[in-house]
This record gives C-alpha cells, structure tokens and sequence, in this order.
C-alpha cells in the first residue's frame, strides 16, 4: 500500500505534480498549486482513495529559500486508513492558494489560522480572518522575518469604548468614594 | 586538472590542492585541529587523516595532495575509528574544564567529540598535572591542561608576526607551549593567538570570564581603531559589546587584527556622553534642538555667516558626514570646514595604519576632494584671529599634541557659541554651550571607507545608549528645527542621494566565501 | 428642545413593533462562568432558539508555535504541557515521539511500556475532568466531587512519578526523566479500587438520571459524516458511531500488544459523548493493568549519547561526559534535517505534529494539530438549532481546553 496513493496522484495529474517520496512513512507529493483543488477532490471522492479527513493544513516559511512558502495538507481516508501529505509551494510575491473550505469543513477554519499566522491567502474563502489573534495585529507572526521580541502597537479605544471610560472617569471624579482621603 | 572521486563524488579540482580542500569542495567536512589555512602544514594532530585508496596508511588530509584518479573515503570504517582513536587520545588528560572554559561553546573538542567520537574513554589513570594560568603574555594566559599541542599558536608567531616568541618544552605527555626564557607573547597581534587556538588553552586576559560565548550575539562590524578598517565580528551581550573577533576578509585583514584594535571597543562605552545639555542642564531633544535654532540664529546675526565653522569628524560614517556637509551648506550656510579627528600614532608593516581615523577617506569622499576642507590647525589660527566665533564641532577628538590640544580648549572661551556633538565627553564638554550625545558605530549603521579606498558598511548591532542618536539623525532634527527640514527616514535613503552624486569615489569590499578555519 | 415631543409619540404605535420579528444578537463570553475556557460566541437568536452562531477563540494564544522556533528540541516539553493541560503527559510523549521519528530512533522497551501507562493515568485525569465539570455545569455538584476526587487521586500518582501535578515535562526525546518509582504498583491498586467505586457512583448518579439525561440525549446531535469533514476526533468522533482511534488504528508504544475496545456512540449527541467517556475510564484501567502487569525492569532511555543527556556522575567526573552533556544542553541535540507528520491520540482526540528540522539544535517549525482549535471550527454546527440552553452541555462534552486551542 505504501506508494499507493503516490502512483495514484502520479497516474491522473501527472503533469501536476513535481516531487514525490515517502520518507518516515509520510508520503509526501508536491504539487502545482493550480489543480489542487481538482486533485483533492478526486482522492476525496475516487472509491479506491476516499480520503475523507483533512487532518491539518499548515504553512512552513523557508525563508530566505526561494519559493519561500510551503502549504502542506495532510489527507487521511477513515474507511482504508491511509495518509497523504500534499506539499504546494508558494511565491513570497504571490502567496495565494485554492480554498478547500467546498470540500471539507474543517478547512475554512484552518486557512484562516494559516492566514492568520502566515499571511498566507486563500482565494475563495467566504470568511478569511484572523483566528487567535485580533484584527488590530500587524504582521504575521510565524514568518521568519517577524521577530519574536516584536512588540505589537496600542490598540486604540473605539469611540464608543471611549467614550464610556470618559464617562466613568467623569463620574468617579464627581463623587469622590466614602473612603477617599479627599474628603 | 586533477580528478578525483571523494565518497563517491567526482570532483574536479586545481592541481596542488590538498585532500581537505577538495573535500571541502564536493562538500564533506573533514575534520581537523592543527591546519589553518593562513599557516604552513605540520600535520601533527592527526584528526584529518583519510582513506585513500592505494595507499594502505590512512593520509592526513591536510597535507596531501590529490592526484589524478584518487579514490579518496573521509567517512568509512577505517576512517572513523582513526577518528574516535584520535579524539580519545587527546582527551585523555583534557581537564574537566567546559564549565570554567571560555571557549566551551566555539571550542572544537567539543564539536569533534560530538560529531566524531561520542564513546567512553577506556583510560582509567590520573590526568597528568600541568599549569593551569601561565601568564604567556601581557594579554595571553596558557592553560597547559587544555592544550593539544596543534602549534598553530607557535606557527603563527614564526610566520604572520615573525617574532619567534614560542615554543614546545618537555617530552611526551608534559608537553606545553612557553615562550623562549627572557621573552613574552608580547607582539602587536598577540591576542590572534586566542583566535585561533582550537581549545581553550590559550584565553584573552580581557575576555576571561567575562561572558560566556552562547549569550553574544555577532554583528558584522568594522574595526574603528585606524584607517585599515579591519572586518571583524562585533560581539555584545545585553547592549555591551564584550569583544571583537577578527571575520575573514582577503582585501583587507585576512583572519587577523591588531590587540589594540581588538581593545578600542572599551571607547564605546567609556565616557559617554548620554544626554543633550544645554550650559550644562540636561534638555531633552525637543528643546535641545528648539534652543539651538535659536542660539545659531541670534548668534549668526550677530557676527555674520562667514565667522561659522564646522568640524567635521573621520570618526563618522560617510551617511553622517554626507549630511553634515548638507547641513553646513545648505542650513548654516558656510563653507568653513575644518577636519577633525584623533592625531596619528604608531603603526607598522602589516595591518596598523598610523592614521587612527577609520574614515578620513569617507571625508575626501563626500567633499568630492581632498581639499575640500582646511586642516585643524587652520581652525585653532581662525579662532586665534576672531575669523571664526561660532563652531559646531564633531567629535571629542583633536589632532593635535598634548599641548596643544590644551591651548586649543583655552581658546575655545572666545567663541560666541560653541556647539559640540559628540560621544565622549572629553576635554572640549565642559566648554560647550550646547553638547550633543551621539552613538558609536555599533549603535548605529553605516559605511566607512578605508586607506585602501574600500568602502564597508558597517550594521547596528544594539541600540543607542541614552539619549544619544546618530550624526545624521541629530543634523535632520536641527534642521527640522530651522525649518529647513531634509526629508529623510532611512540610512538607505541618504546612501542612495550619496552614491548618486559620487559613483566613482569608492569601491565596495566584501568578503566572498567562507574558507575553512 | 425644539423637537415636538407630542408628534412623535404620537407616530409611535406600540401594536406594530412585534418584538419577535428581529433576531436577538447575543454575546456570550470570553468570561462567561458556565463555559470553562476563554471563548467567545456571537449567538443570533430567535426566542430561545440558536439561529446563527459565530465563535472566536485566542484569548488564551500565547504563541506555542512561534516560542517553540526559539527553544532547543528539548527546551519544547515545557511549552507542550501547556497545551492540554489536563493532559500534559499525553502531549509529552505525542511531541517526543515526533522528534524521535525525525531521529530515526527506537526507545528501549520499558520506556514504551511507561509511556503507554502514564498515558492512560493522564487521559483518566481528561476525562474524569470533562464529565466532572459537565455535571457540574448541570448543577449536579455531587458528581463533581466524585470526579474531582478521582481526579485528585490521579495527580497524587502522577506527581509520584513525575514530581508536578499539572506541569509535568515528563516526557524527553529518546526516553523519560526517570523510572516509575518503588512501590507504584501498590499505590496504583489503591487508586484503581476507588477510581472503580468513583466510576460506579458517577454511573449510579447520572446515566439514568432524569434530569441529566433530558439535558444530554438529543442534544448537540452530529452526524458521522459532518463529524469527519470538520476533522472531530476523538471521544467526539467515536460517539457518532465511527470507530476511529489511532491508538487502535495506527498502534503506537505499546498500543499494540495490550488488549482493549474502542467504545463508539450512535446518535452522536451529548449523552453518548458522556457514554463513550465513561466507557473509556473503564478501558484506560484496563490497559494500565496490562502495562504493569507485563512490563519487565531495563533501561528507560536510549543509549545513543547523541540523543541523551549522559549521568551526572559521568558529567562530573570525564570530560566525555561533560562534553556531551555541554553540547546537548547549550546546542540542543541535533536533529537531521527533514519533517514528519507524528499523531497520536490524546485526551479530546488526535494530536498531531508537524515538525520541520534544518539539522541544528532548534526546531525551524512545530506545527501543533491540536483536537479543540479544530473541533472549536465546527461547533457551530452543533448549537445552531438548538436551545440556547443546550450550549452548556454541548460545550462541555466537547471538552475545548483553552491551551490546546489557543496555541
């Protein structure tokens, strides 16, 4: 089984893909980005592939390598319990990639963490924002060129934020507390 | 050319070149303790030895040539247990030192062992007994335990400095490194010895114990100590550079540099300047560069824009000295330059220039001639004679002799105003109206040009001690303030604008390839 | 004010606002006091009904991954405790055996075996925690206690064998801190006797339950196909019927030689979340039994002394040692250059990573597949049609840890 899935890939996109081996156990394909989403797809729904588990996407940044950027989707089929790793590399200057969020749930969320984290884009994707970090936050933070001391500037209130503190502030002020040594 | 098959890779390579660096070449690190590439061969350590085939003896790759058709194995068998044998022999009566060494963490033993050897020592005796601090030097201690006599230290001071000062005494397991009865490793590039002592045997009296060698963080720097700009390695630690180490450049210092260059570092941090000061209250720089546009414009009303001086400093970067010159002429509007600087010292045959000033040749530079500004002494008559009542002054330093320097600061009390920008307080602070904190070249970046004509940059490594910001940054603020801004926001700007208006003034000199050390 | 206040009133007619006819936006969360874990859900809601809902995560992001490309391989074990902090052990071994794999290197036996059995001590410790605070959660406080004792019991274990409670880094490439110590074996039985007790009377006070049973069946229902395209692993992923577990499917230590059973669900709803758990406490047992019972005294840690630190006394005395010992500790092992996908099953299902050498002492990248940021992208699914009031159990049985989640 284990060059399974490499010679099945291989045999319907061979013009797509570019490397292949299956170090550790992992096979591992590269592929051109621009078919990813018909070669999901295919191992997806083919009876013999049925990988039907997306278990992570995640981006590695190679920085100063040039294609700078790896996408890396790991594909699994609970039905024959078989791994697939796909592997698209990807341009510092145009780092865009497919969305996969039609065919598997799970990926909408995911791509926004590489997003997230990577600056990574996903075109297509209903919903691309940031997960664990907050719009307001500059730069992506798994980037090699991000340093990891950087700090982040100060969040302005919003107006409306703003203006309830000043109220508060006017409303202590005005009715200084039983305890306050004012009195 | 000769081809040979290294590992199974073929490679082709000159004629005469030696098994290390055609493995270097094809990509395999051949492991080694005495060669250097700046120094004859002895062969003596024996950690590079090699398969060849043919030649039933394993060869010392450091000294072999290759020739045409060799067959040659650097990672069979025979290899590694020549590798381990050799690694367990010298550690035999290496001290259990890592902990106190200075060396553990840059220190080949450790490497080696690792890389090589990893096993159990299967000796059992007592480690032999040698001297542990042997004062070798007036800026070298010897640690006899550590050595694993590889003479690289004794081939230097034959070959490079030629002064002979060392040697090997005794026999057998007491061997140790000492100078000749009557001499001392007292030469001016002693301390290269440290450099390129694989262990730590012999340690730098100034680095001793002071930062451990995991906690540095290396910048690439220039050597500001004279005019040679030799390349080096600016190490720090928490916004303090603890040494410089010499960086491989064959244009202008090959692996080497002088102790006192290796020692100006201490300048950086001695005598700061921190905080802008105005009559001595400290200001900060929004009101420093308010009241300076006010002085100079009080001042320059007057007694007039011909009576106006400026310094300029071969302390500078060429960025620095670019926008002073921008600023004399088109903010102060006067063409009254006077260079600065330190006065001239010793210097020698190989790497010490006497010109003490790393970047005399960044002024002729960016003045576009060498006579674009007048001499110091020139300034101290122009004071002398009321020609000049207003100096802005770069720098701390005088090129002139003790006396005079002291004459030069007494006649400073007929200024009207005298403006000092600098890093060090020195002599002329106390005389300031106006004193100006700037940074040293490890704070900040920039580009000096050498005696040769190489211009090298030079990177920021930490950032400005005090108040203090670079020349160019405090020219653009009291510009700023005399509404006459520059629009600058970048180093890279100014060098572009630099580079631009002097294309043929300077050659750039970077080191290419990394050679095996 | 030059606004006519009559005419306006007048125009506003009280009959024609029908206050049902907009959805109500309602935030609940970070703090809220019923969903433990920092998490925030934007609900829209129709009367009581979940209509739409958006959920934010992160409050608790302190950078795992970024911190992790600064630490040596060995500095990471502390950093991955923090991520399934219920469960840190499980994510001990779950990293250790990913850089083993980029190593190319086997563990003795015996440190398989501990591996196998301090694993399964910690999954108790997830578990028993998940059902606890979901019956508390439910007001049934008299659970809890139950749990939480057991749960106590487990971290006396776990601090014999460890030294820490929650923060264990237990784990090491290549091996373990140390061996089990004297008289384990003994003080196990005495926790597994009242861990069975604890079983049978969390089982006595809530499986036929009226009250907890109305809350939990029928409620967060997803089905088995949903399950596996949002990527639900785990106690979540079993309760939809579908027998999924690496343990079993993919044997890793000794997963392989010991005997247990995979519990799996039907209707994929809450109760059958609690079900597939309380199944599995009784199935972790049985595979703590067997490692004792079967493992032999050896070795616990690899001999290759590029991979270990050599002992103390061969650091002080040989400069060998102390060699070895400098460069490990200063450099970092080094790990030939290369990545590997490495999962195992953890507390709240798969726990992958994704790890990415350059061959020097630092990782250049750990990515950390964990179970809650993924199943926190599709609990949508779960509440959207449901009472609102259904969120607190759901979210309970979904078990999100904030460390895990939020990286």
């Amino acid at each position: 089984m284990a060059k399974k899935l490499i010679d099945f890939v291989q045999k319907k996109f061979a013009s797509e893909v570019l490397h292949t081996h299956s170090r550790l156990g992992n096979d591992t394909v590269t592929v051109k980005r621009d078919k990813l989403v018909e070669i999901v797809r295919e191992l997806r729904d083919d009876p013999s592939t049925q990988m039907d588990y997306l278990r992570t996407i995640t981006a590695v940044d190679y920085l100063p390598r040039q294609p700078r950027f790896e996408l890396v989707y790991v594909l699994y089929s609970m039905k024959h319990k078989h791994m697939l790793i796909l592997r698209v590399m990807l341009e510092d200057s145009d780092a865009v990639a497919p969305s996969l969020h039609t065919l598997y749930g799970t990926a909408g969320w995911q791509e926004r963490e590489v997003w997230d984290m990577y600056g990574i884009r996903f075109s297509g994707h209903p919903d691309l924002r940031r997960v664990l970090l907050y719009e307001e936050f500059e730069g992506h933070p798994l980037r090699k060129d991000y340093l990891k001391q950087a700090s982040q500037p100060r969040v302005e209130l919003l107006a409306r934020e703003r203006d309830s503190v000043e109220e508060f502030n006017i409303y202590v002020n005005d009715r200084p507390s039983s305890g306050s040594r004012d009195q | 050319m000769p081809k040979v098959t290294i590992n199974g890779t073929e490679i082709e390579v000159d004629k005469g070149t030696t098994i290390l660096r055609a493995a270097a070449e094809a990509g395999y690190e051949v492991p080694h303790f005495c060669y250097h590439p700046a120094l004859s061969i002895p062969a003596n350590c024996r950690m590079c030895l090699v398969d060849v085939e043919g030649a039933g003896k394993l060869q010392p790759a450091c000294y072999s040539q290759v020739s045409d058709g060799m067959v040659i194995h650097t990672q069979n068998e025979r290899v590694k247990k020549a590798q381990k044998a050799v690694l367990e022999f010298i550690l035999i009566n290496h001290p259990i030192d890592c902990p106190i060494c200075d060396q553990a963490g840059e220190c080949k033993l450790q490497d080696y062992y690792l890389a090589y050897d990893a096993q159990e020592s299967r000796m059992r005796a007592e480690k032999v007994q040698k001297v542990k601090v042997y004062p070798i030097g007036p800026e070298v201690l010897y640690d006899g335990e550590r050595c694993i006599l590889c003479t690289r230290c004794i081939r230097f001071c034959e070959e490079i400095t030629g002064t002979n000062e060392l040697t090997l005494v005794q026999r057998g397991d007491r061997v140790e490194v000492r100078n000749f009865p009557g001499r001392e490793l007292d030469n001016a590039y002693s301390v290269c010895t440290t450099d390129i002592c694989p262990v730590g045997a012999l340690t730098s009296r100034d680095f001793r114990f002071k930062c451990r060698v995991w906690l540095l963080t290396s910048t690439e720097s220039v050597c500001t100590g004279c005019s040679k700009g030799c390349n080096i390695h600016l190490e720090h630690f928490r916004n303090e550079i603890q040494r410089y180490r010499p960086r491989y450049n064959p244009q202008v210092n090959d692996y080497w540099m002088c102790d006192a260059g290796r020692l100006s570092y201490k300048e950086v941090h001695t005598d700061r300047l921190l905080h802008p000061m105005s009559n001595g209250a400290e200001l900060n720089w929004h009101a420093v560069a308010e009241t300076v546009a006010d002085k100079l414009k009080r001042a320059i009303d007057e007694v007039g824009v011909d009576k106006i001086g400026l310094v300029l400093s071969p302390q500078a970067s060429c960025e620095d000295l670019f926008l002073a010159r921008k600023f004399a002429s088109d903010v102060l509007k006067t063409d009254r330059l006077y260079v600065g600087g330190k006065p001239d010292g010793n210097s020698d045959d190989f790497l010490i220039n006497s010109d003490k000033n790393p970047n005399r040749r960044g002024i002729e530079a960016v003045l576009g001639s060498a006579d674009g500004a007048q001499p110091f002494e020139q300034l101290a008559a122009d004071i002398a004679n009321g020609s000049v009542q207003v100096l802005y002054m770069m720098d701390a330093h005088m090129p002139l002799d003790e006396a005079a320097q002291l004459r030069f600061v007494e006649s400073l009390d007929k200024l009207k105003l005298f403006i000092f920008q600098a890093q060090h307080h020195g002599r002329l602070s106390p005389k300031a109206h106006i004193a100006l904190p700037v940074c040293s070249h490890a704070e900040s970046e920039g580009t000096f040009i050498n005696s040769d004509g190489l211009a090298q940059s030079v990177q920021k490594a930490f950032n400005p001690a005090g108040d203090s910001l670079p020349h160019w940054q405090v020219f653009m603020r009291l510009a700023q303030a005399m509404n006459q801004p520059f629009s600058y926001t970048f180093v890279h700007q100014i060098q572009n604008e630099m580079f631009a208006a002097r294309p043929n003034s300077v050659a750039s000199g970077t080191a290419e390839g990394v050679p095996v050390e | 004010m030059a606004h006519n206040i009559t005419d306006s009133f007048d125009s506003y007619d009280p009959i024609d606002q029908d206050i049902n006819n907009e959805p109500m936006i309602l935030q609940m969360g970070p703090s809220h006091p019923a969903t433990h874990g920092t998490v925030r859900f934007t609900l829209t809601l129709e009367g009581e009904k979940v209509l739409k809902c958006e959920t934010e995560v992160g409050y608790l992001h302190r950078g795992f991954e970024k911190e992790c490309e600064a630490a040596t391989w060995t500095q990471v074990f502390p950093y991955t405790d923090r991520l399934n902090y219920v469960s840190p052990l499980l994510n001990n071994f779950g990293y250790a055996l990913a850089v083993e794999k980029l190593l190319g290197i086997e563990v003795p036996d015996r440190c398989n075996w501990i591996r196998t059995l301090m694993g399964e001590i910690s999954r108790l410790s997830d578990h028993l925690t998940s059902i606890g605070a979901g019956a508390l959660e439910l007001n049934a406080m008299t659970a809890f206690l139950y749990a939480i004792e057991g749960r106590e019991l487990v971290w006396d274990l776990i601090e014999q064998v460890t030294g820490a409670r929650l923060t264990v880094s237990y784990g090491r490439v290549g091996g373990l801190k140390d061996d089990l110590p004297e008289g384990f074996a003994e003080n196990w039985k005495y926790v597994r006797a009242r861990l069975i007790e604890i079983h049978a009377y969390t089982n006595k006070l809530l499986t036929r339950n009226r009250v907890f049973v109305d809350r939990m069946a029928g409620t967060g229902v997803i089905s088995p196909e949903m399950a596996i395209s949002y990527g639900y692993t785990g106690p979540m992923l079993r309760s939809t019927g579908v027998d999924y577990d690496v343990r079993k499917d993919h044997p890793y230590f000794k997963y392989g030689e010991v005997d247990f059973d995979v519990p799996v669900g039907s209707s994929g709803d809450n109760f059958d979340r609690y079900l597939v758990r309380m199944e599995e406490l009784v199935q972790s047992i049985r595979i703590i039994d067997q490692c004792l019972e079967r493992m032999k005294p050896g070795p616990i840690n690899t001999d290759d002394p590029r991979v270990m630190l050599p002992n103390k006394e061969r650091v002080y005395n040989s400069i060998e040692g102390m060699i070895a010992h400098f460069k490990i500790v200063f450099e970092g092992l080094q790990v030939p250059p290369g990545e590997v996908y490495s999962y195992t099953e953890a507390g709240n299902g798969e726990l992958g990573f994704y790890i990415v050498s350059n061959g020097t002492g630092k990782p250049w990248k750990i990515h950390v597949r964990s179970p809650s940021l993924i199943m926190m992208g599709g609990v949508h699914k779960l509440f959207e049609g449901g009472l609102l009031s259904d969120i607190i159990p759901t979210f309970d049985t979904v078990n999100m840890i904030g460390g895990e989640c939020d990286k």
